[in-house]
């Protein structure tokens, strides 16, 4: 009888395990101003792993980072992901799901992706993003519990994540932290600290989603309270960079604090197809928490993003358009007034942006594509062909450019030192 | 929906003429419409299809109407004999570049009702790069299908534009187009002859998409063969060019509907060909309702 039990339990059981190891190199044109090495290499590797049992399921997916400079906490293990470097070992998922004819129950550490629209999404606040390399962004798992209720065509997620995660980014003093003008001659050096929300109750973050197909039209209405994971930047001290033994070069020590705003988000994204084109259109109302965090006033004003795009596919080829903008409504200061563009992220930094991408398949292995975001006001853009290749049935080669040109005192333009052309090699299984 | 009432429990339900669904190209799943195309059965003896043409030829009606009326009853006849209120089958393909180099991939189709008003679902369970790339496509007579597109690395499903026909389904030599179901009225036929060789003897068939299908195609070639009512060569021409071909192989019966269990589509201008074969293949299954729903294509068929 226990025999049959247990065969009956492992006809009833199900393992899954999928993956892909990726191999990248990136060579920089041009040195950085920070120092670093013009060649860096990183790999990842990541499983999944999943177990089903009838209507529950255990997933758990680790991530394994390794690279050549630095930015990988080679030390460290990490489900909390609130450290400055990436840790080495950690796991973008580690869930429980409950599943039932009308209801899916998920909780632990989770991946929550909402929005429409392409590459760049408003709506898409609860998960943060991982800006260690501002172009080749990944994204933080967060812990959270996801109910999400089907109504015939319809459903509606419920969504609570009791501790807050913030997103991860560029290192200080490195390539891709924002380029601030030192005041005087000397250059900055930038020491910070964060000051995370608590974790309580009442700190806690909720988000709510009614998603609806109907007639041809998806769409869905959605609101977020909770915390913007951007903090804000408060000066605490700015003084002349103590040298620690040895001649080193004089600069000024500029010391940070990082803060977050309690924000409230609502939104609504929409995807149609009419005449043969695809219509994407994603909006959402920021209304950050009042009083000065920073000294940055401006940063407290609410402001509106969106982004409306369509697409078009015929034959071999895939062409995409976008536009994103950002309105702020009410006035304030900004961070550094000359400069106020540079300390940005692409949350907003890419805000006033035109997107597109051109892609053809040249054949059953190869494509190219041809993507690029222009800052339609600065004028400040990125570049990136592409050409991918399937080398063999798990190995696939991708090798592109990332160009960025513009005036060091826009957003992308600040970045114009680090264009450079990678390699990837991509193993899947 | 209850086990009792669903049509899979009512298998091989006779057929309304006029105005149904034809596959074309129909369901392949990787290609629906492609699979549905080559499936055939035949109840009539061939001389009651026969007598009508010959009547017609006699009585002196206008060869060109005769050709067409002929030609309509040929395709109407194919689609009879491939009609199921569902369908499951497991498929493979292979994928030829010019240079002879293969890529293989595998999926899991399922699709319920037939036609112009049906639901299936393509599943890909391997190369490890697209497994759970999942197509779910709603068709409805007389508006546009809804197709969405679920992508698990990033985990968004998208709807896509059903007109987008001419676009490559994930690399293959099928485009979205050869996956679509269609219905007999969809197109304008005419017999063009019969052909004989030592693999049998075929009615060869132009069809012309009309314009509102907005077809990437000018007209198609058929050929169907006569004593099974199974369309076993296919030619697709882009203006008046020859673009692509679909050979049907390894006929079997099942469960009374003739199915070809091995497809061959070749691009003659970018030099690749898709080699399909499936397995597993049962018809009138029952399937739930809740397979063809944006939960299932997100969830991975849990």
């Amino acid at each position: 009888m226990t025999l049959s039990a247990a065969a009956l339990h492992a006809e009833e059981s199900r393992w899954k395990f999928e993956g892909f190891w990726e191999h990248r190199t990136f060579t920089y044109f041009r040195p950085a101003e920070t120092g670093e090495t013009q060649a860096e290499a990183d790999s990842h590797l990541r499983g999944k792993l999943t177990y089903q049992f009838k209507n529950m399921s255990l997933a758990v997916a680790p991530d394994l980072w390794i690279d050549s400079h630095g930015r990988m906490d080679r030390q460290s293990a990490s489900l909390s992901d609130r450290t400055d470097r990436r840790p080495a070992v950690s796991s973008s998922e580690l869930t429980l799901d409950f599943r039932t004819a009308s209801l899916d129950l998920r909780v632990g550490k989770q991946q929550i992706v909402w929005g429409r629209a392409d590459t760049w999404n408003p709506t898409d606040n609860v998960m943060p993003f991982d800006y260690l390399d501002l172009v080749e962004t990944e994204r933080i798992g967060v812990a959270a519990v996801r109910a999400r209720r089907y109504f015939n065509s319809a459903s509606l997620d419920l969504v609570w994540v009791p501790r807050f995660s913030p997103t991860r980014l560029p290192l200080l003093n490195a390539r891709w932290y924002p380029r601030l003008q030192s005041p005087s001659a000397l250059p900055l050096r930038f020491r910070s600290r964060a000051r995370f929300p608590p974790t309580t109750a009442a700190s806690s973050q909720l988000a709510i989603r009614w998603d609806h197909t109907a007639h041809g039209w998806d769409y869905s209405v959605s609101y977020f309270n909770g915390w913007n994971d951007i903090p804000n930047f408060a000066l605490l001290l700015v003084s002349p960079a103590a040298s620690s033994g040895g001649p080193a070069t004089p600069s000024l020590e500029v010391n940070l604090q990082r803060s977050f705003r309690r924000i409230q988000v609502v939104g609504g994204d929409l995807a149609v197809t009419p005449a043969g084109l695809g219509v994407r259109a994603e909006a959402a109302f920021f209304r950050p928490q009042k009083g000065a965090l920073d000294f940055s006033p401006g940063e407290d004003r609410d402001y509106l993003l969106y982004a409306l795009g369509m697409d078009k596919s015929w034959g071999d080829w895939t062409l995409l358009a976008q536009v994103m903008g950002d309105i702020a409504f009410g006035s304030g200061g900004a961070v550094f007034p000359p400069q106020a563009a540079t300390l940005r992220f692409p949350d907003r930094g890419l805000g006033h942006s035109l997107l597109g991408r051109l892609e053809q398949s040249t054949g059953p292995r190869a494509s190219w594509s041809l993507t690029a975001v222009v800052r339609l006001q600065a004028g400040d853009s990125l570049l990136e062909p592409e050409y991918q290749y399937q080398l063999a049935q798990a190995w696939k080669l991708s090798a592109g450019v990332h160009l960025l040109v513009g005036s060091r005192t826009d957003f992308l333009g600040q970045y114009r030192n680090n264009s450079r052309v990678y390699i990837k090699l991509r193993q899947s299984f | 929906m209850s086990k009792a009432s669903d049509p899979g429990e009512n298998p091989r339900q006779i057929p309304r003429r006029g105005g149904r669904p034809l596959c074309l190209l129909s369901a392949l799943c990787l290609p629906p419409s492609v699979f549905r195309l080559l499936i055939s059965s035949f109840r009539l003896p061939l001389s009651t299809f026969c007598l009508p043409l010959s009547v017609l030829l006699l009585a002196g009606v206008p060869p060109g109407s005769v050709r067409a009326q002929a030609a309509l009853e040929i395709m109407e006849r194919v689609d009879q004999q491939a009609r199921c209120s569902s369908r499951q089958y497991t498929g493979s393909l292979e994928v030829y570049d010019r240079g002879g180099k293969v890529l293989r991939k595998a999926w899991l189709s399922r699709r319920k009702g037939f036609g112009g008003e049906s639901r299936s679902l393509v599943r890909f369970t391997s190369p490890p790069e697209v497994r759970g790339v999942g197509l779910l496509v709603l068709a409805h007579r007389g508006v546009p299908s809804d197709q969405w597109l679920y992508t698990p690395a990033i985990r968004r499903d998208r709807r896509i534009a059903p007109q987008d026909r001419s676009v490559r389904f994930l690399g293959t030599d099928f485009s979205y187009e050869d996956m679509q179901e269609r219905e007999v009225a969809d197109y304008q036929y005419s017999l063009i002859g019969e052909e004989a060789s030592g693999a049998g003897s075929f009615f060869k068939i132009q069809a012309v998409p009309n314009k509102n299908l907005r077809s990437q195609y000018a007209y198609l070639y058929v050929w169907v063969d006569k004593n099974l009512f199974v369309v076993t060569r296919t030619e697709f021409y882009r203006d008046k060019e020859l673009s692509k071909t679909l050979a049907a192989g390894k006929l079997e019966r099942i469960q009374g509907i003739w199915t070809a269990l091995e497809l061959e589509m070749k691009d003659l201008k970018r030099g690749s060909r898709t080699v399909v074969r499936m397995s597993d293949v049962q018809y009138n299954k029952f399937l739930s309702d809740d397979l063809f729903t944006l939960r299932n294509l997100r969830d991975g068929d849990r």
